[in-house]
């Protein structure tokens, strides 16, 4: 089955018991079900029947979230969560499963996925940093130091930096070292991480997956060989995604590969706009021949029903000789575009990483990584693209 | 303004501009914008008031907080996912920078010993359970392991005994321990912080919202649990989603009545069962023969002591099997706190994880049967009970 075909029909398996089958996964409510006899209590939690008992351990509604993401991704469990912050503990968590409590993470990473390990830092997980692009570096971190796992982003936030996730994983097997990918940035619609050889898959629902702006969520996924102890993990610390928001986001993914596709081709046109243009300094964008990791994108991304690869919806770009103030006036300038935070929306929309995202780094350790003051981050949207390039161009322009 | 006013108002009509709604609206927004760049800095470095993305708060999960602050008379609330996810938040920001040690009740909700021991314990956390009723057991704890934190219920689940929450805090004191209280059994009839709690939790799923309908849980604290408590949410992320904060927000509006009804319902069973042959104990905290009956009448002052029954069937599981599923108007469920009367199973259900041995020792017999009274006529509630009973 083709992926768009998945993403519509995966969250409607057909009813066992009853002949017929909604045309949308019911929006289920309950925090708790009664039983008529006490003792299928106990056998369904105890997964001797199939059923429902406390929404904490199961509810159809994320039940069919669950399903469409599994199918989607590839196999493996799926847990629904609160945020794409809870999906990325539970997931951290599941990785480092019996393997030693070490995390070497990607130098650049979502702000708050940082300020997480430092919290983690406090149960004793330690956490050490390297550039996942360098697989030298790579090697040598995990050859050096007892790793658990690898924690990477498949387009690193705010860069769009792409590291080469199917050599990482190669060297990750041959060390017995787990693999989480965030591919929040790329969803299944670009490709699949467990397809290379990824351990855990994590996602900021949020984001391109409910895709409309109205819903917080995440999705951790895992291989079946940690399905029960993801899905036990989500019991213990309870961090589900409500049902009213489940069923959103089945029905955001249900549009996902299109509207992935539009992003895609969007913001491939936007790049080379802005790449031309002599007010922007620089602009990162893994579909631009100037970017350092074209080869690995096109090695690692699908293309869409055109043959067009698919480089993903986020155009991060940096203007020329502007600082905090200028870059704002710029920002500030935009009509169609959105200034907030998120990412992966239905509509354009505009962050600045070092005021908001990317704040609690520190300036220093911003400039390190090269988060500078200049930079902004794009999330193109799914309108025409001659409108969001020429309201960007002309949001420029308007500086003199 | 009393607190059955309060929780009426608390939290709602906030301006949008020139009108007010009257009741809080779902916020489904993901993230904000504002006119310029330079606003939406200064909210995120929290140089202004303001919402920016909905991991760091929601207009609908705000009203909501401010209303469990109201509640319990708290300096600051967090809306969470679960009941789990609010134990679990109040626990990592109690331990941020501290001992990585506990103190906690040998009786628990079964998930919040399944969280200590499964994944709190083997992450390095050392766990010391002790009977919070017998204080020189909880002082000789803390004597040994020198916790960061004391956790225990205003009352016991599924054991319904009340520990001595001055006490509790005079020993964590002394220690410079916090006070973790859940209070997911008296929200209105107690507020934790008065008898020295730091920190309050709830499962919201329960008598808070209310109806069976939301998964839901809160942590409310002292001021200067503040800064942990945010940063600790912010990494964790086990946000309350806007429709559930508002379904949590509305059943709070009615927790003064319910509380009263359901209170009433549990006493009249109390007093209607305590003689029944088919009983072989009825645990109340109401009873003036309850283990703790003097702790009861100090911290539950107005004769309230919470709408939840422990039945003792006589003839172990098999006729506590027989009993529940008997019962019509009652439903067998893995709740509490609805307006419809549940029972529940203890052994076979929320403790079935504890060895045969370990449930003796904490008094969770084969015959319990948990009651969480609902709202229904005592006449329906008596007339089913009796009826299921006498096929016990």
């Amino acid at each position: 089955m083709k992926l768009e075909t998945t993403a519509i029909h995966a969250c409607l398996p057909e009813s066992e018991t009853e002949p017929f089958t909604g045309s949308a996964p019911p929006l289920e409510m309950s925090a708790s079900y009664h039983f008529r006899d006490a003792r299928d209590m106990t056998a369904v939690a105890n997964a001797e029947l199939a059923g429902f008992v406390y929404q904490r351990y199961g509810n159809p509604t994320a039940a069919a979230l669950h399903h469409q993401m599994e199918a989607l991704e590839g196999g493996g469990a799926a847990l629904a969560c609160s945020s794409g912050m809870a999906a990325m503990h539970a997931g951290l968590l599941t990785a480092l499963q019996n393997r030693p409590k070490s995390i070497l993470g990607a130098n650049v990473l979502f702000g708050q996925t940082y300020q997480l390990l430092q919290l983690l830092e406090q149960q004793q997980v330690e956490a050490r940093f390297v550039d996942p692009c360098d697989l030298g570096a790579v090697e040598e971190a995990a050859t050096k130091h007892p790793v658990g796992c690898i924690l990477i982003e498949s387009v690193s936030n705010p860069l769009l930096r792409v590291p080469p996730l199917d050599a990482i994983c190669e060297l990750a097997k041959r060390l017995e070292i787990r693999v989480l990918v965030d591919a929040t940035f790329t969803t299944p619609a670009i490709n699949r991480p467990f397809e290379f050889g990824a351990d855990v898959v994590v996602h900021s629902a949020t984001k391109y997956l409910s895709g409309h702006a109205d819903v917080l969520g995440g999705i951790a996924l895992c291989r079946d060989e940690q399905g029960e102890f993801l899905v036990e993990l989500g019991r213990h610390l309870g961090p589900n995604l409500g049902p009213f928001h489940c069923f959103l986001t089945s029905r955001g993914i249900k549009t996902l590969p299109l509207r992935m596709e539009e992003h895609c081709h969007n913001a491939l046109h936007v790049a080379r706009i802005l790449e031309d243009h002599p007010r922007v300094e620089r602009v990162h964008y893994p579909g631009l021949d100037s970017h350092p990791d074209k080869a690995v994108a096109d090695r690692l991304f699908d293309c869409n029903r055109q043959g067009e690869r698919m480089y993903g919806g986020i155009v991060s770009f940096e203007l020329r000789g502007a600082g905090q103030d200028e870059t704002f006036q710029f920002m500030n300038a935009l009509n169609l575009v959105v200034r907030t935070l998120s990412l992966g929306d239905v509509h354009s929309l505009i962050t600045h990483p070092a005021t908001t995202t990317h704040r609690n780094l520190g300036e220093h350790r911003r400039r390190q990584l090269g988060i500078n003051d200049n930079l902004v981050r794009f999330s193109v949207g799914i309108e025409d693209r001659d409108d969001i390039a020429e309201d960007v161009v002309r949001a420029i322009e308007s500086l003199g | 303004m009393r607190t059955q006013t309060t929780l009426v108002h608390a939290g709602d009509r906030q301006k949008l501009g020139k009108y007010t709604p009257v009741s809080t609206p779902i916020y489904a927004s993901s993230s904000f914008f504002y006119d310029t760049m330079q606003e939406l800095a200064d909210v995120f470095a929290d140089r202004h008031p303001g919402e920016t993305y909905a991991r760091m708060g929601n207009p609908s999960s705000t009203a909501l907080e401010e209303q469990i602050m109201a509640l319990e008379g708290s300096d600051v609330a967090h809306a969470t996912a679960s009941g789990m996810a609010a134990v679990h938040l109040a626990i990592t920001a109690a331990l941020l920078d501290r001992r990585q040690s506990i103190v906690a009740a040998n009786v628990l909700y079964g998930g919040s010993l399944e969280l200590l021991r499964s994944v709190l314990r083997p992450s390095g956390i050392t766990v010391r359970f002790c009977d919070m009723c017998d204080l020189e057991a909880v002082e000789r704890a803390v004597e040994e392991v020198r916790p960061a934190l004391l956790l225990t219920e205003t009352i016991s689940n599924p054991c319904l005994r009340v520990a001595d929450l001055r006490r509790l805090r005079e020993i964590a004191t002394a220690v410079d321990a916090l006070l973790l209280v859940d209070n997911t059994f008296t929200p209105f009839l107690m507020r934790p912080h008065e008898y020295g709690a730091d920190m309050v939790i709830h499962s919201a799923t329960k008598y808070l919202g209310g109806h069976g309908d939301v998964l839901a849980g809160v942590v409310a604290a002292r001021e200067e649990h503040a800064e942990a408590l945010q940063q600790t949410h912010r990494c964790l992320g086990g946000n309350l989603g806007p429709f559930e904060a508002f379904l949590v927000m509305r059943g709070v509006k009615t927790l003064a009545l319910r509380m009263r009804r359901l209170c009433s319902n549990a006493r009249k069973v109390y007093l209607r069962l305590r003689n029944h042959p088919s009983v072989e104990r009825l645990i109340y905290p109401g009873a003036p023969d309850h283990p703790d009956a003097e702790t009861v009448r100090e911290l539950l002052p107005w004769g309230l002591p919470g709408g939840a029954l422990g039945i003792d069937v006589r003839g172990g599981d098999e006729a506590a099997y027989r009993f529940m599923n008997r019962l019509r108007l009652v439903k067998n469920s893995a709740s509490i706190g609805d307006m419809t009367t549940l029972a529940l199973h203890p052994a076979g259900a929320t403790h079935r994880m504890l060895s045969a041995d370990e449930r003796a020792e904490l008094g969770i017999t084969d015959g319990l049967v948990r009651l969480s009274l609902g709202g229904e006529h005592i006449d329906d509630i008596l007339a089913d009970l009796n009826q299921a009973l006498e096929a016990a």
